[in-house]
């Protein structure tokens, strides 16, 4: 079974206000899954909804088999499921070391300072996440993944706060991580970055959300380009 | 999930740090009112475990540790025993050190 997460037929309101009415996303393993979508668009929301942290008005999350109505982060976290949300994971409270130790105890995890290293930020372990730049603290936060080796991660926007070259850095990590067998759902509008590396494409537009597959194919996709991607739509070289 | 050492400490220390600094106010606060400041009759011992319990979760909401928490395992009533144990500790550590010096 290939694919591990699934939030089906989701809907959400906030106050009356209508934000997903029947929204799905899917994470599957060994692939890189981008969700674009314009700012306010449901993205977040439905990503919250996916991992556990955000009770949707109607329809299910599947994890690994099992099939859920209400569901918690803590439940689908047990069972492999890793979410970064869209402001810090890490805790201003604790060092990055502390902290990784933490999830490496919890879970049975690889080597904090392997991981550390791996993402160049083995000399930051003693320090605290605030010490660290954005660019640094989102490496932190890629090696809890590496830490933690869940079997699906959900990254709400990881790239904020960071320069091009960085993101071209986390999106390779993403990557690989991928290859390594864990699916990976990341939301962002690196479009040229995350199109690059995406292995399947989802947009979130009205409440709902559109299959638009490869990259190759999304970009041709002519209201997603004429409705999200605007004066960047150029179909990238198949 | 059990929390392992690493977490129960840290947690455990932040309840404990939590309940000594609002144990020394209210003592403070109960020595210029006049009223005993060590030993509390038990409504007002019990109040004040869950206000410590409560302080060490906005600590935790003003870390904005919620995700971190979830991403880990651990359930609130977890992280609550975790809290609870640092100040039913010290208050019971305080009611049984004023019953001996009385």
């Amino acid at each position: 079974m290939r694919e591990i997460l699934t939030a089906e037929c989701v809907g959400k309101s906030f106050a009356g206000r209508r934000v997903l009415t029947s929204a799905t996303l899917r994470a599957v393993r060994g692939e890189l899954r981008v969700l674009f979508g314009l700012n306010g668009s449901g993205k977040s929301t439905l990503l919250k909804i996916a991992a556990g942290w955000l009770e949707p008005d109607n329809g299910s999350v599947h994890f690994a088999g099992h099939a859920y109505l209400s569901v918690r982060l803590t439940e689908l976290a047990a069972q492999g499921l890793l979410y970064l949300p869209d402001h810090d994971l890490l805790s201003n409270a604790f060092t990055v070391r502390r902290q990784l130790e933490m999830i490496r105890l919890q879970f049975n995890g690889c080597n904090v300072v392997e991981s550390a290293d791996r993402l160049g930020i083995s000399q930051h372990l003693e320090k605290r996440p605030h010490e660290l730049s954005g660019g640094e603290r989102r490496r932190a936060e890629l090696a809890a993944i590496f830490v933690r080796r869940p079997l699906c991660v959900l990254a709400d926007e990881p790239y904020r706060g960071v320069a091009p070259k960085d993101a071209q850095d986390l999106t390779s990590t993403f990557a690989s991580l991928a290859a390594d067998g864990v699916a990976v759902v990341i939301t962002g509008h690196e479009v040229p970055t995350l199109l690059a590396a995406a292995d399947h494409v989802s947009w979130c537009t009205s409440g709902t959300t559109y299959e638009l597959g490869p990259p190759v194919v999304a970009t041709h996709h002519p209201m997603f380009r004429r409705e999200y991607l605007g004066t960047w739509a150029r179909p990238i070289a198949i | 999930m059990t929390p392992n050492d690493e977490i129960v400490h840290a947690y455990m220390f932040r309840g404990a740090r939590l309940w000594l600094l609002l144990r020394v106010l209210l003592t403070v606060f109960f020595l210029l009112g006049g009223t005993p400041s060590i030993r509390v009759p038990l409504a007002v011992l019990i109040a004040i475990i869950l206000l410590s319990v409560l302080l060490s979760f906005l600590d935790t909401y003003r870390y904005r540790e919620g995700v971190l928490l979830g991403n880990l395992g651990l359930r609130p009533a977890i992280l609550g025993i975790l809290f609870f144990i640092p100040a039913a500790i010290g208050e019971s550590a305080f009611r049984i050190g004023s019953a001996l010096f009385q």
